[in-house]
């Protein structure tokens, strides 16, 4: 209830009149306590006021079909409040809220020093352009020139790992407990940590996604359903229309690790190219697709 | 004199077997506990990353594999990520029917429904597909490799054709685009 319409209703009851021959006694009488004694109020007919133009706006309803949804008008109040400003130059690390777990911020720290580590043989073109070279120093710059604090939330389903809320604080990543709760191969964390970190950029409108087809179906005729929770995903907002937003980058990213990681294990090589050959079902467009595909040959 | 022609001879002596290199000792066999030590410690770490991985698990004996094997079953079915690597060790030593009888074994698994609790839940329960799938599409790995090298096809196809058939989403898939790419 609008704290308005409230404080209205209260001086409405100390405007009763003190005299219960002057009372209408047509409302809702008060039992204040006193035997005998009543005190009614006068009819009163409660209009809730409109809320105020700044009071916190509609948010998208979050279907459960996949995991966090942020709409474009949600990413245009995010640049509203936050300016549209490209990403700054690492000035430092991140910070974690308090009540970030210590485990979280453990394996989380881990995860990053892993990706911090790595190094390769050239990158692709469409690497080069999102991130550079591939190489530790750049994930992990990239990472920290986007993203300057932790902090923990539901992301709006119990399935979620992570998600960024451009209207709230376009600089901050919110990890569930499921981070560490489950046992995914790390390169699986890590994925899921790039794709958000994509989705801080207010400047890009914070690459929000494209709503999938309907139908939606892969190559070989297949629904394509949401890995995280199994629905559907025709008409849902889950799907990237450009090879440069969160799921085109994070997919470039692992294919990047899979073909050219000098450093990496044959595992985490195998685990990128598992995850990003899923991860590419997302990409729609023929041209987006062809790009990427064009791409990973060089 | 000749207490100081014995002291002479004693130190030539001596010294000609200093000069006398030891014969070049080989490695001694790592004792299968001792693997099977280092698999836990690679688990424990957490760590995909570890460089263990490539180097220290090479040329499996019987015994270790079995030994492997066990520990397999031994994890909890949730464990997927630790599945997947105990998979993918023994996917590098494949050289007997037993190996590929066990990668078959794990590509025919009951598909794993949630994170939480494989057996339960249905699908609305936390985890994604790839990682739910993840021990299978290990194997299934393994099976597509060795169809490129044209190395154990049967046995390959074998593993491909239990993934079609145990129907987990995201291995059915890999098993469906690896039968169309072998046919």
């Amino acid at each position: 209830m609008p704290r308005t319409s409230i404080a209205f209703l209260a001086l409405a009851l100390f405007a009763v009149p003190a005299r219960a021959d002057q009372a209408l006694d047509l409302g809702p009488r008060l039992f204040d306590g006193s035997a005998g004694a009543v005190a009614s109020l006068p009819k009163f007919n409660f209009t809730p006021s409109r809320p105020p133009a700044q009071a916190e706006p509609k948010r998208s309803k979050q279907s459960g079909s996949d995991l966090f949804y942020f709409s474009p008008e949600e990413a245009a109040e995010g640049m509203k409040l936050f300016g549209s400003k490209p990403p700054a130059p690492a000035a430092g690390d991140f910070t974690f809220d308090d009540d970030v777990p210590a485990d979280i911020q453990t394996q989380m720290r881990s995860d990053l020093a892993f990706v911090g580590g790595v190094s390769g043989d050239g990158a692709t073109p469409l690497h080069q352009e999102i991130f550079g070279e591939l190489s530790g120093a750049v994930y992990s710059a990239f990472f920290k020139s986007r993203v300057t604090a932790v902090g923990m939330s539901n992301c709006g389903s119990s399935n979620a790992v992570a998600c960024v809320k451009p209207f709230f604080d376009p600089s901050k990543m919110w990890l569930t407990q499921n981070y560490i709760r489950f046992s995914h191969p790390q390169i699986a964390r890590m994925m899921v940590v790039y794709h958000e970190a994509r989705h801080t950029e207010t400047s890009n409108s914070n690459w929000y996604h494209a709503s999938c087809p309907s139908p939606f179906r892969d190559a070989e005729g297949n629904e394509i359903r949401s890995i995280w929770t199994g629905s559907s995903l025709a008409g849902e907002p889950a799907c990237d229309s450009t090879p440069r937003g969160s799921y085109g980058s994070s997919t470039i990213m692992l294919k990047n690790i899979q073909l050219k990681c000098t450093s990496c294990t044959a595992k985490v090589r195998m685990d990128a190219g598992l995850y990003a050959d899923d991860q590419f079902g997302r990409i729609i467009g023929e041209d987006a697709r062809r790009q990427m595909i064009e791409d990973f040959k060089k | 004199m000749r207490r100081a022609a014995a002291a002479a001879l004693a130190l030539a002596w001596l010294a000609a077997a200093c000069k006398v290199r030891p014969a070049p000792v080989p490695p001694a066999p790592v004792p299968a506990a001792g693997r099977l030590a280092l698999l836990e410690d690679v688990l424990q770490a957490k760590n995909d990353n570890d460089p263990r991985l490539d180097s220290a698990f090479s040329a499996l004996s019987e015994e270790e594999k079995i030994q492997f094997r066990a520990k397999y079953r031994a994890m909890p079915a949730e464990s997927r990520n630790e599945r997947g690597t105990v998979v993918y060790l023994l996917g590098q030593n494949l050289a007997s029917a037993d190996d590929w009888g066990f990668l078959r074994e794990v590509a025919g698994e009951e598909p794993c429904l949630s994170l939480l609790a494989c057996t339960k839940g249905g699908r609305a329960g936390p985890g994604d597909e790839v990682t739910l799938a993840y021990p299978a599409l290990v194997a299934l790995k393994r099976a597509e490799a060795a169809l490129e090298a044209g190395e154990s096809v049967a046995e390959a196809r074998a593993v491909i054709a239990a993934a079609e058939a145990a129907g987990a989403p995201a291995a059915a898939r890999l098993a469906e685009r690896l039968q169309k790419r072998f046919p």
